[in-house]
């Protein structure tokens, strides 16, 4: 691939990986920061903090403001689009543009390195935060795995909305978004991803000159904490009513984390594997649950592991839930017969998303900062793929404990199940 | 066939597109039609071996779908395969060329596909009108003018479900198979593929045939849902056509209003005011029409739609900044300049230009870009008028 990655790390720590690639017009820039919806209980040397829920999310929204200027409109003078998101894990600050980098470059770096709110301006953002709020509570789709979520989990923070609870963002205080940026926000913290058409060491040259501005200042880590999580799900069964058409149902199979970076990537990679084998219309029964009626578009696997959690989902619209729970856990017994010819097509198709995941700068971008963040080589773990036999793989679903699996419904309103 | 020749994007992506009139009648048929056509063919008769072959093929993409330019509809087959000089396997390019020949020539159009593609169908539509924002929008468009095109939805009827019967469906198939392709590749095919694609019948793009919506009196429909919050749609009419003098700046226009983050809207409803998370403005080209979409809480309904009508003022006397008209200029150009990264977004420019009859290059359009004064812009500002909107209540 015609592709160029430099990787340095900065006097202040900043971690910066730039990648080249030529003859494309856009370039596109983002800070990282390993904060998100999971930092609800934080520990600084042996103190313990207790954040509002979706306090990074919040924080996220504020930091627009640099220097009693919304920072939109100043990226919009140079030419530049930005945006941000957070998520449970990394809030993320990026902007891309197809004029001159350099203005915009710095003010990234400036814009994330400085805290400009005030009370008026956090009273300010609560509606929007508030409307945000309502605009996710109203899509099926994601209440569906948010009550999953709070169906699999006691007290690990994946059942707490990134945006937080309705009470916590109406309640959120500037002294509290302030001390979540002076714990969080620092150099030593921060990674840096750009990705451009133009030649990388002035770049690097300009990164690390405008870092100087910018010291590490904590002396102490602040480090997210988890309360021990049972390996229990909290409720087996959860329905609820919504305006919808037909009822939604998902399953929500709670698993453990991997705590060494490699095992955990090269488990997350087989199940996809599986989960595209099983779940697909690769499996030849998948056209039997068509012509039933028990799936349509609208169903889907996905299955997450990180050090800390292990969950694969399943979720479907559709009139025949007692159906779909067959079919489902017939899957998480392993009962289907996995072919190998559809296996090694998975993977195939595997290896070539993963070439064509580097024509897509925003995406690059994030998996290279995510990457970084959790400890390990963005491209390297691209390989893992190419390493995996259909014996590993069948080993590793095999090693899976599917006996706590929690089932959510949605049913259309004024119909009782 | 149309090539757009560079080595810079991983995939090689093909466009294999017919323009068919847009009818109340068929609409549906066609949505039912593609369906059946991507879900197997005749070698790879079941979905097991169409979607083996396809990964097969590093993950071969296939689509069919369905566009709206004016009164016609672009019917496409999409095709991305990557370059076979990233790739080191010796069977390849014959793969691709039999999956593009399967696609193509040899559906497998039997009555299972069809019952199975009618309630996929059905399942689709049921789901956007579950959805606030995709049902405002619908009957925001249907309000506008029965007998205008605008009023189609490109996603078909659920009610002309049922009644549409196979044999109709091959009839259709049989008519459209008739169609002279329009093709387009951005990148460089290998030679078999080029002669592959070379060999299908292929026609001049047809004439662009439009109607503008009419500045009728407003229509409005109020609906309630038992939803977190209400979910605005407005339809101006901008009289103002593609082919126009004023069409630039209508999108410099459309840029000021509220394309992005950077407009009157969003500055003044949601930053200023907190009234909303997301408010935006956006153009149907071909039918001359302007839609505004918001959503925020029913209290704040009316002075809402109050702000909306206060900024819509605004561009009409021209009370915008310099800055915010050079922003939005900026914010045009940058956007150009992007579709230069993106090969969809070059098939789609090239196809447009040809359509239009239009022939300056990037650099020229820019140009013309910046020489556009604030006078253009309360010009076709003046001309927008309210045809429809669209309310989808929370219910209190």
């Amino acid at each position: 691939m015609n592709i160029e990655i430099q990787k340095k790390t900065l006097k202040n720590n900043v971690r910066v990986i730039l990648i080249r690639k030529p003859d494309y017009v856009q370039s596109f820039f983002l800070c990282g920061f390993g904060t998100g919806g999971f930092n609800v209980l934080e520990k600084v040397g042996n103190q313990w903090i207790e954040n509002p829920t979706g306090c990074a999310h919040f924080l996220e929204h504020q930091m627009f403001r640099y220097k009693n200027e919304d920072v939109t409109d100043l990226f919009a003078r140079l030419q530049s689009q930005t945006n941000a998101f957070t998520s449970y894990s990394e809030t993320a600050y990026y902007f891309s543009t197809t004029a001159s980098i350099e203005e915009p470059l710095k003010l990234l770096l400036d814009f994330v390195q400085d805290l400009n709110i005030t009370q008026e301006t956090v009273e300010k953002e609560k509606g929007i935060i508030l409307s945000e709020y309502a605009i996710y509570d109203q899509n099926p789709d994601f209440r569906l795995i948010k009550e999953l979520y709070v169906s699999m989990y006691k007290n690990y923070p994946l059942k707490i909305d990134i945006l937080g609870t309705e009470e916590d963002i109406s309640r959120m205080s500037v002294e509290q978004l302030r001390a979540f940026y002076m714990r969080n926000y620092d150099p030593s913290e921060m990674v840096l991803v750009g990705i451009t058409g133009l030649p990388l060491e002035p770049i690097f040259d300009l990164i690390e000159k405008h870092e100087e501005n910018y010291p590490m200042q904590i002396k102490e880590k602040s480090r997210r904490q988890f309360l021990e999580e049972p390996k229990e799900i909290v409720r087996k069964t959860f329905s609820m009513d919504m305006d919808v058409a037909m009822p939604y149902i998902g399953l929500g199979y709670k698993l453990h984390g991997y705590p060494k970076v490699e095992e955990c990537l090269k488990v997350d990679v087989a199940v996809a594997l599986w989960l595209d084998c099983v779940f697909n219309p690769l499996n030849p029964n998948y056209q039997t649950w068509l012509d039933d009626q028990i799936i349509s578009q609208v169903c889907g696997a996905e299955s997450d592991f990180t050090k800390d959690h292990g969950y694969i989902i399943f979720y479907a619209q559709t009139e025949k839930i007692e159906e779909f729970k067959k079919i489902i856990g017939k899957i998480a017994a392993n009962s289907f017969f996995v072919d190998k010819e559809a296996f090694e097509s998975v993977k195939i198709q595997s290896i070539a998303r993963n070439l064509r995941s580097l024509d897509h700068f925003e995406s690059l971008a994030i998996e290279n900062m995510r990457a970084e963040l959790e400890g390990y080589d963005y491209f390297q773990a691209l390989r893992i793929v190419e390493q995996l036999t259909f014996e590993d793989v069948m080993k590793i679903v095999d090693s899976l404990d599917f006996s706590q699996v929690a089932e959510v419904v949605i049913n259309p309103e004024n119909k009782e199940e | 066939m149309q090539q757009i020749q560079t080595k810079k994007f991983s995939d090689v992506s093909v466009l294999v597109r017919t323009l068919l009139p847009l009818n109340r009648d068929t609409i549906t048929k066609y949505n039912v039609l593609i369906f059946m056509l991507k879900a197997k063919t005749k070698a790879f008769d079941t979905k097991q071996k169409l979607s083996i072959a396809l990964n097969h093929a590093y993950g071969m993409r296939v689509s069919y779908g369905l566009t709206g330019y004016g009164k016609q509809i672009a019917l496409d087959a999409r095709f991305q395969y990557l370059r076979p000089d990233l790739i080191n396997a010796p069977h390849y390019v014959d793969e691709v060329v039999k999956i593009m020949d399967e696609i193509l020539y040899h559906p497998l159009l039997d009555e299972r596909s069809f019952e199975e593609a009618k309630y996929l169908l059905s399942r689709r539509l049921m789901r956007q009108d579950e959805d606030p924002d995709t049902l405002a929008l619908k009957l925001a468009l249907s309000l506008v003018d029965e007998d205008h095109d605008i009023a189609i939805p490109i996603q078909g009827y659920l009610k002309d479900l049922e009644s549409i019967r196979f044999e109709e469906i091959l009839s259709l198939y049989e008519q459209w198979k008739q169609v002279p392709r329009i093709v387009y590749c951005c990148g460089i095919p290998d030679p078999k593929i080029d002669q592959f694609l070379n060999s299908i019948p292929q026609s001049s793009i047809v004439p662009l045939e439009q109607s503008l919506i009419p500045q009728s009196d407003p229509s409005f429909e109020f609906l309630q849902k038992r939803i977190s919050q209400t979910s605005i749609v407005q339809v101006y009419a901008t009289n103002t056509s593609i082919t126009s003098e004023n069409y630039y700046p209508l999108l410099v226009l459309n840029s000021i209003l509220g394309q992005g983050p950077v407009s009157l809207l969003f500055e003044n409803v949601r930053e200023q005011r907190s009234l909303c998370y997301s408010i935006s403005s956006s153009l149907i080209r071909f039918d001359g029409a302007l839609l505004i979409s918001t959503g925020t809480s029913a209290s704040h309904l009316d002075e809402c739609l109050r702000l909306i009508d206060e900024q819509i003022q605004t561009c009409i006397q021209g009370n915008f900044s310099d800055e915010e008209m050079e922003i939005a200029k900026m914010d045009l150009i940058d956007m150009f300049r992007r579709q230069q990264d993106r090969p969809w977004s070059m098939i789609e420019q090239d196809f447009l230009d040809t359509l239009l009859k239009r022939e300056d290059s990037l650099q020229e359009r820019i140009r013309f870009i910046k020489k556009i004064d604030r006078q253009a812009i309360c010009k076709v500002a003046s001309q927008l008028h309210l045809v429809s909107m669209a309310v989808i209540k929370e219910e209190e």
